[in-house]
């Protein structure tokens, strides 16, 4: 008699168990919750740049992994999981890379939260019609490129491996195919 | 020859178990009998050395020129020194050095875009080879430049070497088989740690050659946080914004593997002041550091950082941790630094000992953090040519002045002042917004400070 309450009471809850570690993490049937590996933009999307490789992708503590003490600020608010990609140039950029990662928070609140904290980078607010995301900040060092923003759960970095002021322009033209799928 | 049985390591793997069971318990004991007055570096009553070395030819868009590194190497080894040639410079760093010595040069290579370079790594090593050492030249092959494994080595641009050529550098990480990390641990504020067995059996002395990038965490790396490579664990050590376990860590390494660091280096051939310590490289500096006070090293970095914008240097709280009781890593006291700057060596158009960073104007930078509860920071910068009456006060949003933080004479620089939320008295004032005022002959400016109790 116990056996037979307990063995469906069993299946129900390892039902629950496997439900809350599935990807699928929206709340209405069907729905997909976006992952950072999503928003990356793929090999035909961006002309003349191409992924070097696969993504790498890192969930939790993991991110301890590939940035060591770095994964900290993002664990602070609360991180769930992340996508790094490096690109490479062709044509006029032959001999440049561009990185891009995605990092996913816990909620948007977080994600503004890090992009507020100066560990997490700094830079010129871009605003205005062509801006993207919740905000968005540029900086143009010697020595390379960077576009930081936040929308939605997400926090994404492009930072592009040149100090020319045409880098911008590429790194920008990043954010707005990331941006272009969050929303 | 297995050169990690060398008999003359100042150091046994032996001696090192028994010091590491003991390190827990003789904690205290170790701490009293290495303590050193404030203000005095690691091992030394002078005032602490640093060599600052720049060269605009270092380096062409993303690209570095080795043969201006090496002459910027030999120039302020030499420097540091007060030797006239370049192996007797090095050899005055390692005493009772044999032939037979493993010297090991800890790199950092976790970004591999703007790691340790190699043309700096290899700059050091044949300064090393110029050392005149039992009536011959210092070995290559007994010098080992290493970090936590060979993919970041190589993916810095490292070739991995492990043979037994006499003219060849050894170069490879922690996991080459027959290393790993040394069972025999050590204990770094409350947590277990085991030292790479590069570091703790198979060399006789260390260099530390750090980077010049900030930290999301630490708020600054360069040569105490280079050390986090050299452990099983680092992301056991990030609480607290590293501090204490940075100086803690570093002590450690010093007292109970006995004191194998002889000098840190940082490369500051390129640096990140933003975002870091991921990312591509930022600006060119050109430059490297040097000094036998691994503290005094970090603080002069982090005044370059801060000089270029920097706004994460607020947060190395672990350089003052590091300088004070009980770990006694060195100082942070501009006043008992001796800073040499060496400037274009390659083409001797100028060098010289000028005090400042850049020429030019005055600078008040931002608070960090803020809001903040306990202490904030803010940077500044003094132009000109010669000290000027400097005066930097607290105001709150009425006008009135809660405390004086700094008034005294201030020769051209960059400078750090900390306000701990307190009034003249000592007492803690309420939260709110206040100013931090630089005032100077010729320049005034403010800084908002928001204190949240």
């Amino acid at each position: 008699m116990k056996f037979r309450m307990i063995f469906p009471l069993s299946i129900i809850l390892l039902a629950m168990v496997l439900a809350g570690c599935s990807k699928e993490k929206g709340t209405d049937p069907g729905e997909k919750v976006l992952d950072p590996v999503d928003v990356l933009p793929t090999a035909d999307e961006i002309s003349g740049w191409t992924p070097q490789g696969d993504p790498q992708e890192w969930v939790g503590q993991a991110l301890y992994q590939p940035i060591n003490g770095e994964a900290e600020i993002y664990i602070r608010y609360g991180f769930e999981e992340a996508a790094f990609q490096d690109y490479q140039g062709s044509g006029s950029w032959s001999n440049t890379t561009l990185s891009v990662r995605v990092f996913q928070q816990e909620s948007a609140n977080q994600a503004q939260a890090l992009y507020e904290d100066p560990g997490s980078g700094t830079g010129t607010p871009w605003t205005g019609t062509d801006a993207v995301g919740t905000q968005a900040r540029t900086e143009q060092f010697s020595l390379s490129c960077s576009v930081e923003f936040h929308e939605d759960k997400f926090f994404v970095t492009i930072d592009i491996y040149s100090g020319e002021d045409q880098a911008l322009d590429v790194a920008k033209l990043f954010a707005r195919n990331i941006s272009g799928k969050i929303s | 020859m297995d050169k990690s049985k060398s008999h003359r390591r100042r150091l046994s793997r032996r001696n090192f178990i028994k010091r590491a069971t003991w390190g827990t318990a003789g904690f205290a004991l170790a701490s009293s009998l290495t303590d050193f007055p404030l203000g005095t570096s690691w091992g030394d009553s002078q005032p602490s050395r640093v060599v600052i070395v720049t060269d605009e030819a270092a380096s062409a868009g993303s690209t570095i020129v080795a043969d201006v590194v090496h002459v910027m190497m030999d120039r302020a080894i030499m420097e540091l020194t007060d030797e006239i040639s370049v192996g007797a410079a090095w050899l005055s760093l390692f005493p009772g050095i044999t032939s037979a010595s493993q010297i090991g040069i800890k790199v950092n290579c976790i970004n591999r875009y703007c790691s340790s370079h190699p043309e700096v790594a290899y700059a050091i090593a044949e300064g090393l080879a110029r050392m005149q050492v039992g009536g011959s030249d210092f070995p290559r092959n007994n010098i080992i430049i290493w970090d936590r494994t060979n993919n970041e080595l190589s993916n810095a641009g490292y070739s991995r070497y492990t043979g037994s050529d006499p003219d060849t550098v050894r170069c490879f990480g922690t996991d080459q088989s027959g290393y790993g990390y040394d069972p025999a641990s050590l204990q770094v504020n409350g947590r277990t740690c085991y030292p790479s067995s590069i570091m703790s059996q198979h060399c006789d002395y260390l260099i530390n050659l750090s980077v010049l990038k900030n930290h999301s965490t630490s708020g600054v790396t360069f040569s105490l946080k280079n050390h986090y490579g050299s452990i099983h664990n680092p992301g056991a050590l990030h609480g607290s914004y590293c501090d204490p376990y940075l100086p803690a860590l570093n002590q450690q390494i010093r007292d109970q593997l006995g004191n194998p660091q002889v000098v840190s280096i940082c490369d500051g051939i390129f640096g990140i002041y933003s975002g870091g310590p991921s990312g591509y490289p930022q600006f060119a500096y050109n430059g490297i550091l040097l000094s036998q006070d691994p503290v005094a090293l970090d603080y002069q970095g982090m005044l370059i950082l801060a000089n270029h914008g920097c706004q994460t240097t607020g947060m190395a709280t672990h350089i003052a941790t590091a300088a004070g009781v009980p770990y006694n890593l060195g100082t942070n006291d501009p006043g008992q630094m001796d800073v040499r700057h060496i400037v274009n060596p390659s083409t001797g158009v100028s060098e010289d000992n000028r005090p400042s960073l850049q020429p030019g104007g005055y600078r008040l930078g931002h608070a960090y953090p803020n809001p903040f509860n306990a202490r904030t920071v803010v940077p500044y910068h003094i132009g000109g040519q010669r000290p000027v009456p400097v005066r930097v006060e607290v105001f709150n949003v009425r006008g009135q002045r809660v405390s004086t933080l700094f008034q005294g004479m201030r020769g051209p620089g960059d400078y750090l002042v900390a306000w701990e939320g307190q009034d003249e008295r000592g007492g803690l004032v309420a939260s709110g917004l206040y100013f931090c005022r630089l005032q100077t002959p010729n320049y005034a400016a403010n800084a908002k400070m928001i204190l949240t109790r």
